[in-house]
């Protein structure tokens, strides 16, 4: 019993990360209708400012994360204005965001070759106490991960569903031409949701920092967990990620707690296989 | 009010529009009639700014349009319904038409209640989601969506598409009601050229990006030519 609560316990910490990069990932595609494959270097970018302000720049913990996370959030609108609209409103380029965010990822992994090193860095964990109670441990550095990934997911929610500017971005998302025709600026709508997606993968990488360390490659194993929240949960649904990526979470936790760690990724996988058989549109995703 | 001249029009490098001049007076209805792949829509658009290119004048109200984006011209009074009615399919009827007047800053209530008091249905339909109402139903709500930001010229791309006789007679008695009573001026761009024509005070025959004819729209009922093209007599 404790050990299946554990299990579950960590399952839903993991899936709460989980679904904040997810979320980012499937309002990339629900609103821009486009794919990122940079969505883990932007976590990455995250995460060593985060270490970039709290280490070097001696900040406390919570400005470093919110300037690391506003910093991503401004690279990203950049490049989403700069490189991404330009080169898609091309015909040269065909319709191909997956180069282009290949190649923005390549070159973020780059530049902080260049700026950090390829040294493994660490910050230390906001909170150094470990929790126990009947059986069950829990770092403090957990529980704090799992509260701002909550929060986060209840920001994002707020923020699409109750106010003018959620409207605009649902507007947007479901029709470009007729949102443009309300009024809606929807070249603007474009960079700051990008903007927005990145910056919560940004976040994710800000709290986990502490637990997994930062270099250049971090990206890679949390882009393809991205992917497969945003395909389970239906891509371009909110809701789904919210729900596919805390399943993620349990069914790694599980699958780790009674088949090794070995298996964790192909059972995680499997699930994204098994969701394209019988549910192709996602958890929450709309038929076509 | 309205004043195109010279307007040329390109996707990519293809040009759809030549030349095209067309006036609409204030308190006009204006039909543009043209078979399939004319270029009315792609002049509604070229209008607004959206997807193609243009050069030459779009003056409104002695404003050249031409640099504005297509996003501000909602602020000068100008909406479409465009073709296929474009509505947001997964937000409720009430938020369409909300959506409707997002540009707009001032107290809207008033307006509200009055689309709804023209347009009965959605007032039953308010929580539904645009995409699963019927044909005429949608046709409705993007119309009533267009007036929620209390335009003083509405653009309407082929409104009795895929409706029932009846249907696209209700909307056009709702076009010539709007004219009338709130006094905007509209310009429709029509395939059914019958109801059209009867419709509007004033029609131009749009061919292959050409204003071929324009006139009085009970003469161009009469025309041998027109009949010819497009009421099939
Ligand atoms: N996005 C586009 N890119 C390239 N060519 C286009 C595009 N949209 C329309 N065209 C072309 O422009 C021409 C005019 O099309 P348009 O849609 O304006 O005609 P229409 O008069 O509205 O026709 P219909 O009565 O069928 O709606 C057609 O030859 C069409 O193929
Ligand atoms: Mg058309």
């Amino acid at each position: 019993m404790t050990v299946f609560l554990q299990s579950l316990i960590n399952g839903i910490i993991s899936g709460s990360y989980y679904a904040v990069l997810g979320i980012g990932l499937t309002v990339t595609w629900g609103v821009l209708k486009m794919i990122n494959v940079a969505h883990g270097d932007f976590y990455m970018l995250g995460a060593y400012l985060f270490y970039t302000f709290s280490r070097i720049a001696g900040l406390p913990v919570v400005p470093s994360i919110i300037m690391g996370v506003l910093g991503v959030f401004l690279v990203g609108m950049l490049l989403q204005r700069g490189i991404i609209a330009h080169a898609l409103g091309r015909e040269a380029f065909g319709n191909s965001p997956f180069i282009i965010t290949l190649a923005i990822g390549i070159m973020l992994e780059n530049i902080a070759q260049i700026i950090w090193g390829e040294n493994n860095r660490g910050v230390p964990y906001f909170n150094e106490t470990v929790f126990e109670f009947g059986g069950l441990t829990m770092a403090a550095q957990r529980l704090i991960v799992a509260a701002i990934a909550f929060a986060t997911l209840i920001a994002v929610m707020i923020l699409i569903k109750k106010t003018r500017f959620g409207w605009a971005i649902s507007a947007t998302a479901q029709d470009r031409f007729s949102a443009t025709l309300m009024g809606i600026n929807t070249n603007r709508i474009y960079m700051v949701t990008f903007g927005l997606a990145v910056a919560l993968a940004a976040v994710a990488g800000c709290i986990l920092a502490p637990i997994y360390g930062i270099n250049p490659w971090m990206g890679g194993s949390v882009q393809l967990k991205s992917f497969v929240v945003c395909i389970v949960g239906g891509l371009g649904s909110v809701g789904g990620s919210i729900v596919a990526g805390i399943l993620l979470g349990i069914v790694e936790s599980f699958s780790t707690q009674f088949f090794g760690s070995g298996w964790q990724n192909v059972i995680a996988y499997s699930l994204v296989l098994v969701m394209f058989w019988v549910r192709p549109e996602g958890i929450f995703g709309k038929k076509h | 009010m309205l004043r195109i001249k010279n307007l040329n029009a390109y996707y990519g490098d293809v040009q759809v529009l030549y030349d095209v001049n067309v006036e609409v007076n204030d308190g006009e209805i204006v039909t543009i009639l043209g078979s399939n792949g004319a270029g009315k829509t792609s002049l509604m658009k070229t209008i607004c700014g959206i997807e193609t290119r243009r050069k030459g004048v779009i003056e409104f109200n002695g404003e050249n349009l031409i640099n504005l984006p297509a996003h501000k011209l909602i602020t000068r009074g100008i909406t479409l319904t465009p073709e296929g009615r474009h509505l947001f399919p997964e937000l409720t009827v009430r938020e369409n038409l909300l959506l409707g007047a997002y540009a707009i800053n001032k107290k809207i209530n008033d307006t509200y209640e009055k689309v709804l008091e023209m347009f009965p249905r959605l007032k039953e339909r308010l929580s539904q989601f645009a995409g699963t109402m019927s044909g005429g139903e949608q046709q409705m709500c993007a119309i009533g969506r267009a007036l929620m930001s209390n335009p003083t010229f509405l653009m309407l791309d082929e409104p009795s598409l895929g409706l029932a006789p009846n249907i696209v007679e209700q909307v056009f008695d709702i076009i010539k009601k709007i004219n009338k009573e709130n006094g905007i001026t509209v310009m429709v761009v029509e395939q059914n050229a019958n109801i059209a024509l009867q419709t509007a005070d004033r029609a131009y025959a749009l061919e292959n990006g050409e204003i071929k004819m324009s006139g009085d729209a009970k003469d161009m009922l009469r025309s041998p030519d027109i009949q010819k093209l497009y009421l099939g007599l």
